[in-house]
């Protein structure tokens, strides 16, 4: 059988790629990444499908809907195609029929489809996947020293001899199997897992024993309880007797009662009735209310009462203060000054005396004076005067008339006419210089003549001069002229005033001026005593205006003052002044004081208003508060609640005196319970049985305390047991677990007996079959040279050398080149084996990779040998294994990827 | 006037678990479990004001009880003193020297059935009802069923029959049906731990938590009301778990994520994360796919899990023509299709040791 054609319709990488293979040896160089590895996965996917997603997702071609390919098998004179779509992943056999017509996808209808072929691989190289893998493909040894290839061989054929699995050691099987026994131990091994179950059993053993012995306990401890419980029942029935007695006893005593109280439960009913009647009216009024409705009402009457006292008392107050506010020593001004007034008033008084004096004196002198002609005197007195003046005016013409300074004046005249002239020729004379000078300077032309110019400046002084003595001599001459007039005119005055005299003397009756002179002195005399008179007179008037003048400004003062109190002056007013003056202060100290009284009355008053109206208001919430509209009204209505409550503190009284009789209990219900008990008292020794009772009970709680004290056992003896349900659940789960063990010991002993007897029966069913067949390839391979391979009872492998007569040689001591041999041997042996001598093709991937040349060229010359029997397909990376086999002349066929 | 009641039975407090697969953990969780039901089946007869609870035997587990456990049972009943319990024992709880209810303290409104050789009859005139009922005195065997048929009932009254009866079995107080259906007007009955009803006015409460495997369905108590000749009662479920069975029949072709979601997938995830699950595996298995590792993953989406394999490894159809290769392939034949489960046991821990041999190399 051999793989005749490839056809790579679409797988991984090859599209339509077909490749054809001879039937012996063939040799398929490919670089790396040129498809090696794919190809041959082709022919295991083509014969036994895809194994998992991975490989079919890694195969899919990407450039390509299809996924698909064959492989045309030949075998012997038959040919079949093995096609397979990877997409729907369907398979078909084709026989070929016509050897002639050219395989065609298209034509395969042409072709004979074989049925019921699932796995073509399993069908043609009677094999499955596994196997295919194992030995159709060749790996490798290895490179490894010579002792390490012998080793693992012989570990190969040893495995293989006892498990057919070159992999799988029987030794390490059973071992392993053994490990779950001796992992598991023995229940009388302490240290084992069994052994301390056993221990753990044995301990939950005891605690259950425990645990039973308590719960029995308990159990006894109930029993007990149980009895203590019954024996407390008996007690209870004595008790329950003990206190009947008692209670019939006390039965007696409350018809006692009862009847004891009987009267006071008919005062009560009475009283209520009484109560019923006037309840209606009652309204539950107090009498401490009205009580201070009374008093707030009387004191509000004492309140009224002195209000309109001090209502009274104020006017008083105002009226009195009103008389002394009208007191004149209220219009006395502060700055005020009696003393003075006083002062002034005197004065007046006084200055009005001397007024009076001074008149009549004054009256006097102008009578004296008028006595006087002072006009005649004066007139007298006059002509004198002027007789006097007249002699004195004649007297002076006649010196001047005499005694004139005409010659003097005419001798100074003529002085300043000469003094004119002798000044006024000087002047021209210089004048004159100066301007012959000045000629002589210009005609000269000598600047020294120019100073003789001086002499114009000295002229003109000289001028001046002159006039002015000019002037003086002309008005001296007129004066001369005046003087000579005037001469003639005092003589003619003269004889005027002479004339005048004598009329004047004439009028005067006298003779002469000398008689009237003397006439003159005295009347000079009269005339003086006169105006000494009238002086004094205007002395006194003078006084006397002083004195008015004085008495007038007083006077004012003193009305000023007076007017401002509207009294007139008079002594009395003065007096009253001077009074008022006095007791100013006293008055108004008494105002003060009686302002002061007046607010105090008025605070007094507005304090007692307020107090008015609190209590006014209080009455009012008072009445209110106990619904009365007046006091009068509330006072019935106290006495009417008075009244009730009287009744009702009376049938408190009744029925407290009733409880004392018989206590908190119902008077109906005690009517009830000793109706039909006798009135008589059957005496008993309540305090003995009471005593009974006492002792009963102490009994009863010496038993409850045992039986407490049992609940406390028993509570102890549960808290310190383990559950009963628990400690056996262990027990099982312990129990089962051993169980568990052994089942596993005795399933791991049933195994190992098992897969010993399949390895036994191996051992002599296909280990000699084993042996016959590498020792027929080995044989072959090495051209005879090794005639046998033998596999003795110990596993023991040695191979025979003709050449060393049938010596048997350990693997150990054979080359490398020997080794592979062997290994090529057991492998073709194993397909040979089992495709059952189907001749499989073998395949070889880059199996020779790391071998040397001369180790390359054995292999290849074995390789070569086994081609005549079998197909080889070698793939390779190297060129190294065509040359070669070229060198070699061994024939071959060569593909080029 | 309709009388309430609640009838359930069979509690087993203080029970011990033998089922294998239980950690320890878990039996005294679940024992604790059946005492809270206890205090549930306390309020839901306070909550529905019932008047009578009809305790059909098994109420403890006699042996395990503990006198402080009972003593808290007395206590939750005495929180009821408006419903009248009427107990029976049955056979967990037999009524003998070693029962533990006559030393314990049980309030007015408990009314403990002590007759194990007669009928004792129980007359609450007020509710013009009569209870008739018998205890157990041992944990093996009861066959007083003659003075059960023996008895005559006051037509007038309301008239029940109590039991703690296996009616079918033939040493657990057999009873026949028809001597009974038509004498009384409800029979609460306990003994058999699933709710059951025989005949309209006999029906068994089953245990108000199960058990066991074979306890599956709903699980919870009776509750219904009273009438001469009218008995209306439904089951009001109120177990906290339920054990559940399913079958997965498995196919030489399903791979080893197939198995794992079909056990997943076998029942809603509520459930899953609830109940006690137990898996029955039938059908074949291809010997590649390791079952034990299935199972270890398939624990992890249930709050419990438990495999029964039923299933048998198949290897591949096909004999090479005698030369099945290695020894793998001849081992996996040497135990065709057995059903000794250590025979099973061994071929897959052989199996398991040869492949790891395979597979190290």
């Amino acid at each position: 059988m051999y793989i005749k054609r490839l056809n790579l319709r679409a797988f991984g990488k090859f599209i339509n790629k077909r490749i054809s293979f001879d039937d012996r040896f063939n040799i398929v160089f490919g670089e790396n990444e040129s498809g090696k590895s794919t190809i041959h996965n082709f022919i295991e996917c083509v014969m036994y499908g895809m194994d998992g997603v991975p490989v079919h997702n890694k195969y899919k071609p990407w450039n390509s809907s299809l996924y698909k390919g064959s492989i045309e098998i030949g075998q012997g004179e038959k040919s079949y195609i093995i096609s397979r779509n990877f997409l729907l992943d369907t398979v078909q056999v084709f026989k070929r029929t016509d050897e002639a017509l050219e395989e065609n996808e298209d034509n395969e209808i042409n072709d004979f489809l074989i049925e019921d072929i699932e796995v073509p691989g399993d069908h043609f190289f009677n094999i499955n996947r596994i196997s295919f893998n194992n030995t159709i493909s060749i790996s490798q040894l290895g490179n490894k020293t010579e002792s390490e290839l012998a080793g693992e061989l012989k570990s190969k054929i040893m495995n293989l001899s006892s498990t057919r699995d070159e992999d799988i050691s029987i030794e390490r099987i059973l071992r392993s199997l053994n490990g779950i026994k001796e992992d598991a131990g023995r229940e009388d091994d302490e240290k084992s897992l069994l052994g301390q179950y056993v221990l753990r059993l044995e301990e939950l053993g005891k605690a259950k024993e425990s645990s039973l012995i308590s719960s029995r306990q308990v159990m006894f401890l109930a029993m007990e309880k149980k009895k203590l419980q019954s024996k407390i029942h008996q007690l209870n029935l004595k008790i329950q007797e003990k206190q009947k007695e008692i209670s019939d006893y006390e039965l007696s005593l409350e018809k006692q009662k009862f009847l004891k109280a009987q009267p006071h439960v008919a005062e009560i009913e009475k009283i209520t009735e009484e109560l019923k009647l006037i309840e209606g009216d009652v309204e539950a009024c107090s009498k401490e209310d009205y009580i201070e409705a009374s008093e707030t009402e009387s004191s509000l009457a004492s309140l009224k009462n002195e209000r309109q006292r001090l209502i009274e008392e104020k006017e008083d107050c105002l009226s009195e203060l009103k008389i002394n506010e009208e007191d004149l020593s209220n219009y006395i001004p502060s700055d005020f000054d009696p003393d003075k007034l006083n002062e002034d008033y005197a004065l007046f008084r006084a200055n009005e005396e001397k007024i009076r004096g001074l008149n009549e004196k004054i009256k006097g002198d102008k009578e004296d004076i008028a006595s006087v002609d002072i006009n005649e005197i004066g007139m007298f007195l006059l002509d004198c005067a002027e007789v006097e003046e007249l002699n004195r005016k004649i007297q002076i013409n006649k010196t001047l008339a005499d005694n004139m300074n005409y010659a003097s004046m005419k001798k100074f005249g003529k002085k300043h006419g000469w003094l004119s002239f002798l000044y006024g020729f000087l002047g021209t004379a210089f004048i004159g210089a100066a301007g012959l000078s000045s000629y002589l300077a210009y005609y000269n032309n000598n600047a020294d003549y120019y100073y003789g110019a001086g002499g114009f400046l000295i002229g003109i002084i000289l001028f001046i001069f002159s006039k002015r003595k000019r002037n003086i001599a002309l008005s001296a001459k007129k004066e001369i002229d005046s003087m000579e007039c005037q001469g003639a005119d005092y003589i003619l005055l003269n004889s005027k005033m002479n004339e005048q005299i004598d009329q004047i003397l004439k009028r005067n009756n006298f003779e002469d001026y000398p008689a009237m002179a003397d006439a003159h002195q005295k009347k000079s005399e009269e005339k003086r005593i006169y105006e000494e008179k009238i002086e004094v007179l205007n002395k006194d008037e003078d006084m006397l205006k002083g004195l008015l003048e004085e008495n007038t400004v007083i006077r004012d003062r003193l009305d000023k003052s007076l007017s401002s109190l509207n009294l007139n002056l008079s002594q009395e007013n003065l007096i009253e002044i001077n009074d008022a003056y006095r007791r100013k202060d006293t008055v108004r100290l008494q105002m003060e004081y009686l302002k002061n009284k007046i607010d105090q009355i008025d605070k007094d008053i507005k304090r007692l208003d307020k107090e008015i109206s609190f209590e006014e208001k209080r009455l009012t919430m008072i009445l209110d508060a106990n619904g009365a509209e007046d006091v009068e009204s509330f006072r019935k209505a106290v006495e009417l609640y008075e009244r009730y409550k009287g009744l009702v503190n009376r049938k408190d009284y009744v029925e407290n005196i009733l409880r004392d009789i018989i206590g908190s209990t119902d008077y109906y219900e005690l009517k009830n319970r000793v109706m039909n008990v006798p009135e008589g008292i059957k005496e008993i020794d309540k305090q003995e049985v009471q005593l009974d009772i006492f002792r009963l009970n102490e009994e009863k709680a010496s038993m409850l305390k045992n039986i407490d004290d049992i609940h406390k056992e028993i509570e102890d003896i549960e808290e310190n047991s383990r559950s009963l349900a628990e400690i056996e659940e262990e027990i099982s789960f312990y129990e089962n677990k051993m169980s568990l063990i052994k089942d596993k010991i005795k399933a791991a002993e049933l195994a190992a007996e098992k897969i010993t007897k399949i390895s036994n029966s191996i051992k002599g069913d296909f280990m000699p079959l084993l042996r016959t067949t590498i020792s027929d390839n080995f044989s072959y391979l090495t051209g005879g040279r090794y005639n046998r391979v033998d596999i003795d009872e110990n596993m023991n492998i040695t191979v025979m050398s003709e050449e060393e007569g049938d010596r048997k040689i350990e693997l150990e001591s054979l080359s490398g080149g020997t080794l592979d041999q062997l290994y090529l041997s057991l492998r073709i042996a194993l397909s040979s084996i089992l495709s059952g001598n189907k001749n499989i093709p073998l395949i070889l991937d880059d199996s020779f990779v790391q071998y040397d040349t001369k180790r390359l060229r054995k292999s290849l010359e074995m390789l070569s040998r086994e081609s005549e029997r079998r197909q080889v397909i070698l793939f390779t990376c190297q060129e190294r294994e065509a040359d070669l086999s070229r060198q070699m002349n061994i024939p071959f066929n060569y593909i080029r990827l | 006037m309709k009388l309430k009641f609640i009838h359930t039975s069979d509690l087993h407090l203080g029970k011990k678990f033998d089922i294998n697969n239980f950690s320890l953990k878990e039996r005294q969780k679940r024992r604790q479990e059946i005492w809270d039901s206890f205090e549930e089946i306390i309020r839901t007869a306070k909550i529905r004001e019932t008047q009578y609870l009809f305790i059909a035997g098994d109420l403890t587990e006699g042996d395990y009880i503990s006198y402080r456990e009972l003593n808290k049972i007395s206590q939750k009943f005495s929180s009821i003193p408006d419903t009248k319990i009427i107990i029976t024992c049955g056979q967990s709880d037999p009524y003998n020297i070693n029962n533990m209810y006559e030393y314990i303290e049980w309030p007015d409104n408990v009314y403990i059935i002590k007759n194990t050789e007669a009928v004792e009859k129980l007359n609450f005139p007020l509710d013009n009802l009569c209870i008739y009922s018998i205890s157990w005195d041992n944990h093996e065997r009861n066959d007083k069923s003659q003075p059960i048929y023996d008895l005559s009932v006051d037509e007038s009254k309301i008239n029940l029959l109590m039991l703690h009866s296996d009616i079918g079995s033939n040493e657990r107080l057999p009873i026949n049906i028809d001597m009974i259906k038509n004498k009384f007007d409800y029979c609460p009955l306990g003994g058999r731990h699933n709710f059951q009803i025989i005949t309209d006015n006999i029906a068994y409460c089953g245990t108000p938590e199960p058990l066991s495997f074979e306890e599956e369905g709903d699980h919870g108590i009776i509750a219904g009301t009273l009438e001469k000749k009218k008995a209306e009662y439904t089951l009001l479920p109120i177990a906290k778990r339920k054990f559940i069975t399913r079958q997965i029949e498995l196919n030489l072709s399903y791979t080893f994520n197939k198995i794992l979601d079909l056990i997943k997938f076998s029942g809603d995830t509520f459930s899953n994360t609830k109940d006690y699950v137990r898996i029955e595996l039938t059908g074949e298995v291809n010997p590649d796919i390791s079952m034990d590792e299935i199972e270890m993953e398939a624990k992890q989406f249930f709050y419990y899990i438990e495999f029964e394999h039923k299933y048998v490894f198949q290897t591949e159809g096909r004999n090479y023509e005698g030369n099945e290769f290695n020894i793998i392939e001849t081992y996996k034949h040497q135990f065709d299709n057995s059903d000794d489960k250590l025979q099973q046991q061994a071929f897959k821990l052989g199996l398991e040791v040869l492949r790891k041999e395979k597979v190290v190399k």
